[in-house]
Protein backbone atom coordinates (compact mmCIF):
# COMPACT_ATOMS: atom_id res chain seq x y z
CA UNK A 1 0.00 0.00 0.00
CA UNK A 2 1.83 2.83 -0.97
CA UNK A 3 -0.29 5.91 0.81
CA UNK A 4 1.82 5.13 3.55
CA UNK A 5 5.41 6.37 3.50
CA UNK A 6 6.55 3.06 5.32
CA UNK A 7 9.14 2.97 8.11
CA UNK A 8 9.81 0.01 8.26
CA UNK A 9 13.14 -1.53 6.47
CA UNK A 10 12.55 -5.19 5.61
CA UNK A 11 15.30 -6.64 3.14
CA UNK A 12 14.05 -7.59 -0.23
CA UNK A 13 13.84 -11.06 1.04
CA UNK A 14 12.13 -10.73 4.13
CA UNK A 15 9.84 -8.76 1.94
CA UNK A 16 9.10 -11.13 -0.39
CA UNK A 17 8.56 -13.77 1.88
CA UNK A 18 6.18 -11.66 3.99
CA UNK A 19 3.96 -10.71 0.62
CA UNK A 20 4.09 -15.09 -0.90
CA UNK A 21 2.78 -15.63 2.87
CA UNK A 22 -0.22 -12.68 2.51
CA UNK A 23 -0.91 -14.14 -1.45
CA UNK A 24 -1.19 -17.58 0.22
CA UNK A 25 -3.38 -16.86 2.78
CA UNK A 26 -5.68 -14.19 0.85
CA UNK A 27 -6.10 -16.00 -2.68
CA UNK A 28 -7.59 -19.76 -2.08
CA UNK A 29 -10.05 -18.57 1.25
CA UNK A 30 -11.19 -15.75 -1.14
CA UNK A 31 -11.85 -17.90 -4.32
CA UNK A 32 -13.30 -20.19 -1.84
CA UNK A 33 -15.90 -17.56 -0.57
CA UNK A 34 -17.02 -16.15 -4.22
CA UNK A 35 -15.91 -18.92 -6.82
CA UNK A 36 -17.03 -21.98 -4.40
CA UNK A 37 -19.48 -23.44 -6.69
CA UNK A 38 -17.37 -23.15 -9.81
CA UNK A 39 -16.39 -26.30 -11.08
CA UNK A 40 -12.43 -25.27 -11.85
CA UNK A 41 -10.87 -22.46 -9.83
CA UNK A 42 -7.12 -22.84 -10.69
CA UNK A 43 -7.42 -20.19 -13.44
CA UNK A 44 -9.21 -17.41 -11.14
CA UNK A 45 -6.63 -18.69 -8.29
CA UNK A 46 -3.76 -17.84 -10.42
CA UNK A 47 -5.83 -14.99 -12.19
CA UNK A 48 -5.90 -13.57 -8.55
CA UNK A 49 -2.88 -14.35 -7.18
CA UNK A 50 -1.22 -12.71 -10.35
CA UNK A 51 -3.06 -9.66 -9.86
CA UNK A 52 -2.44 -9.18 -6.30
CA UNK A 53 1.76 -10.30 -6.72
CA UNK A 54 1.31 -7.53 -9.28
CA UNK A 55 0.20 -5.04 -7.04
CA UNK A 56 3.72 -3.22 -6.22
CA UNK A 57 3.89 -2.35 -10.26
CA UNK A 58 -0.14 -1.23 -10.73
CA UNK A 59 0.03 1.33 -7.05
CA UNK A 60 3.66 0.89 -5.60
CA UNK A 61 5.27 2.75 -8.52
CA UNK A 62 1.83 4.70 -8.81
CA UNK A 63 3.21 6.54 -5.87
CA UNK A 64 1.35 9.76 -4.27
CA UNK A 65 -1.36 8.87 -7.53
CA UNK A 66 -1.96 5.63 -6.53
CA UNK A 67 -5.53 6.36 -4.86
CA UNK A 68 -5.91 7.78 -8.53
CA UNK A 69 -4.90 4.59 -10.32
CA UNK A 70 -7.34 2.55 -7.64
CA UNK A 71 -10.44 4.66 -8.70
CA UNK A 72 -9.76 4.27 -12.18
CA UNK A 73 -9.76 0.55 -12.02
CA UNK A 74 -12.67 0.30 -9.91
CA UNK A 75 -14.70 2.56 -12.20
CA UNK A 76 -13.95 -0.04 -15.12
CA UNK A 77 -16.11 -2.65 -13.15
CA UNK A 78 -18.87 -0.15 -12.60
CA UNK A 79 -22.04 -0.28 -15.17
CA UNK A 80 -21.12 1.10 -18.75
CA UNK A 81 -24.74 2.85 -18.90
CA UNK A 82 -24.29 4.78 -15.49
CA UNK A 83 -24.49 8.73 -15.80
CA UNK A 84 -21.69 11.10 -15.07
CA UNK A 85 -23.42 11.86 -11.89
CA UNK A 86 -23.52 8.24 -10.83
CA UNK A 87 -19.74 7.92 -11.88
CA UNK A 88 -19.02 10.94 -9.65
CA UNK A 89 -21.08 9.73 -6.85
CA UNK A 90 -18.93 6.17 -7.02
CA UNK A 91 -15.77 8.15 -7.24
CA UNK A 92 -16.58 10.21 -3.62
CA UNK A 93 -17.59 6.89 -1.99
CA UNK A 94 -14.36 5.18 -2.85
CA UNK A 95 -12.69 8.28 -1.21
CA UNK A 96 -15.00 8.12 1.39
CA UNK A 97 -14.37 4.11 2.13
CA UNK A 98 -10.93 4.48 1.32
CA UNK A 99 -10.71 7.41 3.90
CA UNK A 100 -12.64 5.11 6.76
CA UNK A 101 -10.20 2.08 5.92
CA UNK A 102 -6.93 4.06 6.01
CA UNK A 103 -8.16 5.66 9.28
CA UNK A 104 -9.12 2.15 10.86
CA UNK A 105 -5.71 0.91 9.70
CA UNK A 106 -3.31 3.57 10.76
CA UNK A 107 -0.23 2.92 9.63
CA UNK A 108 2.14 2.35 12.87
CA UNK A 109 -0.42 -0.44 13.62
CA UNK A 110 0.15 -1.63 9.67
CA UNK A 111 3.83 -1.27 10.20
CA UNK A 112 3.58 -2.99 13.67
CA UNK A 113 1.81 -5.88 11.74
CA UNK A 114 3.79 -6.23 8.90
CA UNK A 115 7.34 -6.16 11.55
CA UNK A 116 5.33 -8.73 14.44
CA UNK A 117 4.80 -11.31 10.73
CA UNK A 118 7.80 -10.68 8.92
CA UNK A 119 9.66 -11.33 12.54
CA UNK A 120 7.08 -14.49 13.51
CA UNK A 121 8.20 -16.08 10.11
CA UNK A 122 11.55 -15.47 10.22
CA UNK A 123 11.89 -17.41 13.85
CA UNK A 124 9.47 -20.05 12.30
CA UNK A 125 12.27 -20.58 9.55
CA UNK A 126 15.20 -20.69 11.60
CA UNK A 127 15.51 -24.21 11.96
CA UNK A 128 14.72 -24.34 7.70
CA UNK A 129 11.05 -25.04 8.30
CA UNK A 130 9.46 -23.18 5.84
CA UNK A 131 5.86 -21.58 6.36
CA UNK A 132 5.08 -21.53 2.50
CA UNK A 133 5.79 -25.11 2.54
CA UNK A 134 3.44 -25.35 5.43
CA UNK A 135 0.50 -23.40 3.99
CA UNK A 136 0.61 -24.75 0.69
CA UNK A 137 0.25 -28.81 2.26
CA UNK A 138 -2.88 -27.34 4.52
CA UNK A 139 -4.61 -25.55 1.23
CA UNK A 140 -3.54 -29.07 -1.08
CA UNK B 1 12.23 -75.52 22.16
CA UNK B 2 13.80 -71.91 22.28
CA UNK B 3 15.63 -70.89 25.22
CA UNK B 4 15.40 -67.27 25.95
CA UNK B 5 17.59 -65.59 28.13
CA UNK B 6 17.11 -63.19 30.45
CA UNK B 7 19.96 -60.87 31.72
CA UNK B 8 17.84 -58.93 34.25
CA UNK B 9 16.54 -62.26 36.27
CA UNK B 10 19.61 -63.58 35.87
CA UNK B 11 18.28 -66.43 34.44
CA UNK B 12 16.92 -68.45 31.15
CA UNK B 13 13.31 -69.79 30.73
CA UNK B 14 11.84 -71.76 28.16
CA UNK B 15 9.68 -69.97 25.37
CA UNK B 16 7.26 -71.67 23.83
CA UNK B 17 7.27 -71.86 20.23
CA UNK B 18 5.06 -68.91 18.82
CA UNK B 19 5.17 -67.01 22.36
CA UNK B 20 6.61 -64.11 21.14
CA UNK B 21 9.33 -62.36 23.89
CA UNK B 22 7.53 -60.43 26.35
CA UNK B 23 7.44 -56.72 27.28
CA UNK B 24 10.22 -55.79 30.00
CA UNK B 25 9.91 -53.00 32.45
CA UNK B 26 12.19 -51.67 29.82
CA UNK B 27 10.10 -51.44 27.26
CA UNK B 28 7.06 -50.60 28.76
CA UNK B 29 8.90 -47.37 30.53
CA UNK B 30 10.52 -47.07 26.55
CA UNK B 31 7.00 -47.64 24.99
CA UNK B 32 5.56 -44.57 27.50
CA UNK B 33 8.79 -42.55 26.59
CA UNK B 34 7.82 -42.82 23.16
CA UNK B 35 4.64 -41.53 23.51
CA UNK B 36 5.44 -38.97 25.77
CA UNK B 37 7.90 -37.83 23.05
CA UNK B 38 5.54 -38.05 20.38
CA UNK B 39 2.91 -35.72 22.19
CA UNK B 40 5.57 -32.94 23.68
CA UNK B 41 7.01 -32.94 19.14
CA UNK B 42 3.16 -32.49 18.42
CA UNK B 43 2.65 -29.56 21.35
CA UNK B 44 5.93 -28.06 20.10
CA UNK B 45 4.94 -28.30 16.41
CA UNK B 46 1.73 -26.97 17.48
CA UNK B 47 3.23 -23.79 19.76
CA UNK B 48 5.42 -23.26 16.86
CA UNK B 49 2.60 -23.31 14.42
CA UNK B 50 0.62 -21.11 16.20
CA UNK B 51 3.41 -18.66 17.10
CA UNK B 52 3.91 -17.88 13.19
CA UNK B 53 -0.28 -18.21 12.04
CA UNK B 54 -1.36 -16.08 15.05
CA UNK B 55 0.20 -12.87 13.58
CA UNK B 56 0.52 -13.47 9.96
CA UNK B 57 -3.50 -13.94 10.10
CA UNK B 58 -3.60 -10.88 11.92
CA UNK B 59 -2.18 -9.19 9.12
CA UNK B 60 -4.40 -10.70 6.38
CA UNK B 61 -7.35 -9.93 8.83
CA UNK B 62 -6.42 -6.46 8.29
CA UNK B 63 -6.05 -6.10 5.05
CA UNK B 64 -8.85 -8.30 4.28
CA UNK B 65 -10.85 -6.04 6.34
CA UNK B 66 -10.21 -3.15 4.71
CA UNK B 67 -10.71 -4.38 1.37
CA UNK B 68 -14.33 -5.48 2.46
CA UNK B 69 -15.22 -2.61 3.85
CA UNK B 70 -14.16 -0.10 0.97
CA UNK B 71 -16.13 -2.65 -1.24
CA UNK B 72 -19.48 -2.81 1.24
CA UNK B 73 -19.28 1.28 1.13
CA UNK B 74 -19.67 0.62 -2.46
CA UNK B 75 -22.12 -2.29 -3.21
CA UNK B 76 -25.40 -0.37 -3.13
CA UNK B 77 -24.59 2.47 -5.65
CA UNK B 78 -23.16 -0.11 -8.18
CA UNK B 79 -24.89 -0.24 -11.08
CA UNK B 80 -24.69 -3.93 -13.26
CA UNK B 81 -22.53 -3.83 -15.30
CA UNK B 82 -23.47 -5.47 -18.25
CA UNK B 83 -20.15 -7.72 -19.06
CA UNK B 84 -21.23 -9.52 -16.30
CA UNK B 85 -24.90 -10.00 -16.53
CA UNK B 86 -24.12 -13.90 -16.45
CA UNK B 87 -22.57 -13.79 -13.05
CA UNK B 88 -23.10 -10.32 -11.28
CA UNK B 89 -21.36 -11.43 -8.29
CA UNK B 90 -18.28 -11.04 -10.10
CA UNK B 91 -18.32 -7.06 -10.02
CA UNK B 92 -18.40 -7.17 -6.44
CA UNK B 93 -15.93 -9.62 -6.49
CA UNK B 94 -13.52 -7.95 -8.67
CA UNK B 95 -13.71 -4.54 -6.47
CA UNK B 96 -12.93 -6.46 -3.65
CA UNK B 97 -9.99 -7.92 -5.22
CA UNK B 98 -9.15 -4.40 -6.34
CA UNK B 99 -9.38 -3.13 -3.08
CA UNK B 100 -7.06 -6.24 -1.92
CA UNK B 101 -4.45 -5.10 -4.18
CA UNK B 102 -4.18 -2.01 -3.01
CA UNK B 103 -3.71 -2.78 0.35
CA UNK B 104 -1.08 -5.19 0.07
CA UNK B 105 2.11 -3.85 1.82
CA UNK B 106 4.44 -2.84 -1.69
CA UNK B 107 8.12 -3.15 -1.86
CA UNK B 108 8.33 0.19 0.11
CA UNK B 109 8.45 -1.57 3.16
CA UNK B 110 11.86 -2.55 2.73
CA UNK B 111 13.39 1.05 1.43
Amino acid sequence: MSVFAFKLKLSPQQYLRIKEVILLMIVTPQVETFFGNWPDKTEISDQLHKSLESADATFGEAGDKSWETLTANILKFEGSQSSDVEMAAVRDLITTGLGKALADLHPDKFERLIKTASTAIETYERDGSSLLELLRQYQG
Amino acid sequence: MLIDDDPEAGASRVRAEGEGYPMRWRSWRGADRSAETAKELIHGATRKADAVIQPTSALVMEIVSAGWGCTQTLKSHLRPSKEMVTHPELQQAYIFFEFLSFFIPDERVCL
